[in-house]
């Protein structure tokens, strides 16, 4: 909470897609939402149209693989805040949407899908976890349905995705007497990320939304967000180390 | 087809091989800092290897040196870094390399340490290395599919939690199995260790 008694949210990788998604959808539930992101122009605009929204939209610049940085976007929530009531880890590498052949792909490509990811999920949760105990606060993942089929063309993605959701059970079970709770959702949205993958394969269209249930790609602020600010409020107060599934039931499995 | 499976993997894994009647092949001796500076060393190893003979049985185990608990809270950058970056870099390479080293309608079987899940607090690196390595299995049981490789993953909890040594067995025995190639079983996860998953 806000000293003003207003939840507060850091969204990390919200300068776009599926991240503003989320920032805008906790705005226009009275959140104030930390926009936390390396592109301080595109930030702030996704922070501004959170307060059009009806929250309170701040951008903080934030490398999330970087200890430094992330200690210090947290510093500057609570020290502007008073406290931090939720951390959504949504950034994922630049590389995530590009094939990759894994018997070739250089160890630093590997290096920067880990770094984002996983880094940034440990690093968030490292400096966050004190905040959100005292708020009795919740952390929510991205992770996604390659986190569960794996994939023949992102395989370092799909490894990254399926390893955030052993980070989220493992601490659920850690931080669960603390009050604070942990979960994932696999969201299946309509992002840049994901019209990069659809350029990039041109079979994939067809794989992902020829068998989809519902025919269509989630929508950020409307199909996505609303899920994690289920998450993070007090009526999912009994929910923690799960995975929800927001992919329209591509791949109805958690 | 051969019977004596080609087990790649670290040191502590010697007793896996040693179950199957085959000699462990190692992972180069890493030590990961936060920015990788080992990992050219991973990716020539990882080369050469995959360019070695066709082996109808693979089996990858890389297993770090006596695993240790710790909330995330207290595990440092160093101890992150270590127990999950580097974990997960050697099992992506010695999965790719170990994959593709395998003959056309071979088998692959990796072998990896899993909490419990209801024990899985405390270990929050080794739970994200083990669903990271869920997740490659199934990747790369997709990308050789087609030439009728078949990639599968045993899991164990038994070197985390001291169980004596006579459990590997076990894992031992689900290696086998799943060499064995029987039922034309791919992509798929046999836990050992107990019936509570």
């Amino acid at each position: 909470m806000t000293t003003d008694g207003d939840p507060v949210a850091l969204v990390s990788g919200a300068s776009g897609g599926v991240g503003r998604g989320i920032a805008v959808s906790l705005g226009a539930a009275g959140w104030t939402v930390w926009v936390a992101a390396r592109r301080p122009v595109e930030g702030q605009q996704v922070a501004d149209e959170v307060t059009e929204a009806g929250g309170q939209g701040r951008f903080v610049e934030c490398d999330v693989g970087d200890a430094d940085s992330v200690a210090a976007a947290i510093a500057a929530v609570v020290n502007r805040d008073g406290g931090l009531t939720g951390v959504v880890h949504n950034a994922t590498s630049a590389l995530s949407p590009l094939p990759v052949v894994p018997l070739t792909v250089p160890m630093d490509d590997l290096r920067n899908h880990v770094a984002v990811s996983l880094r940034g999920a440990y690093l968030l949760a490292r400096s966050a976890h004190p905040h959100l105990a005292a708020s009795k606060g919740s952390m929510v993942l991205l992770t996604s349905e390659a986190g569960f089929e794996g994939k023949v063309r992102l395989a370092p993605y799909a490894a990254v995705k399926g390893a955030v959701r052993g980070l989220a059970r493992a601490w659920a079970r850690e931080w669960g007497r603390d009050g604070v709770r942990v979960n994932c959702i696999a969201p299946l949205a309509n992002s840049p990320a994901m019209e990069v993958a659809l350029a990039k394969d041109s079979t994939m269209a067809e794989r992902v939304l020829g068998r989809h249930p519902m025919g269509y790609l989630g929508d950020p602020v409307d199909d996505i967000g609303p899920v994690v600010r289920f998450l993070l409020s007090d009526e999912a107060g009994y929910v923690t180390g799960a995975t929800i599934m927001v992919d329209g039931g591509n791949r109805p499995i958690s | 087809m051969s019977r004596i499976p080609w087990v790649i993997g670290t040191g502590p894994a010697v007793p896996i091989a040693a179950g199957l009647g085959a000699e462990l092949d190692e992972v180069p001796a890493v030590a990961f800092d936060a920015e990788w500076s080992d990992g050219p060393r991973i990716e020539e190893w990882r080369s050469r290897v995959a360019a070695g003979p066709k082996a109808d049985q693979v089996v990858v185990a890389v297993w770090p040196e006596s695993p240790r608990s710790s909330p995330v809270v207290d595990l440092d950058l160093d101890g992150w870094v270590s127990t999950m970056e580097e974990q997960f870099a050697l099992w992506f390479a010695a999965l790719a390399a170990g994959s593709e080293r395998c003959a056309d309608g071979g088998q692959v079987v990796a072998v990896v340490d899993r909490p419990d899940p209801m024990a899985s607090g405390g270990w929050s690196a080794v739970s994200a290395v083990a669903d990271a390595v869920e997740v490659m299995t199934r990747s790369f049981a997709q990308i050789h599919e087609s030439r009728g490789v078949r990639v599968n993953l045993v899991t164990t909890p038994s070197r985390l939690t001291g169980s004596p040594p006579e459990e590997l067995a076990d894992v031992v025995g689900a290696v086998a199995m799943l060499l064995s190639g029987a039922g034309g079983v791919t992509s798929s996860v046999v836990h050992t260790g107990g019936a509570r998953r």
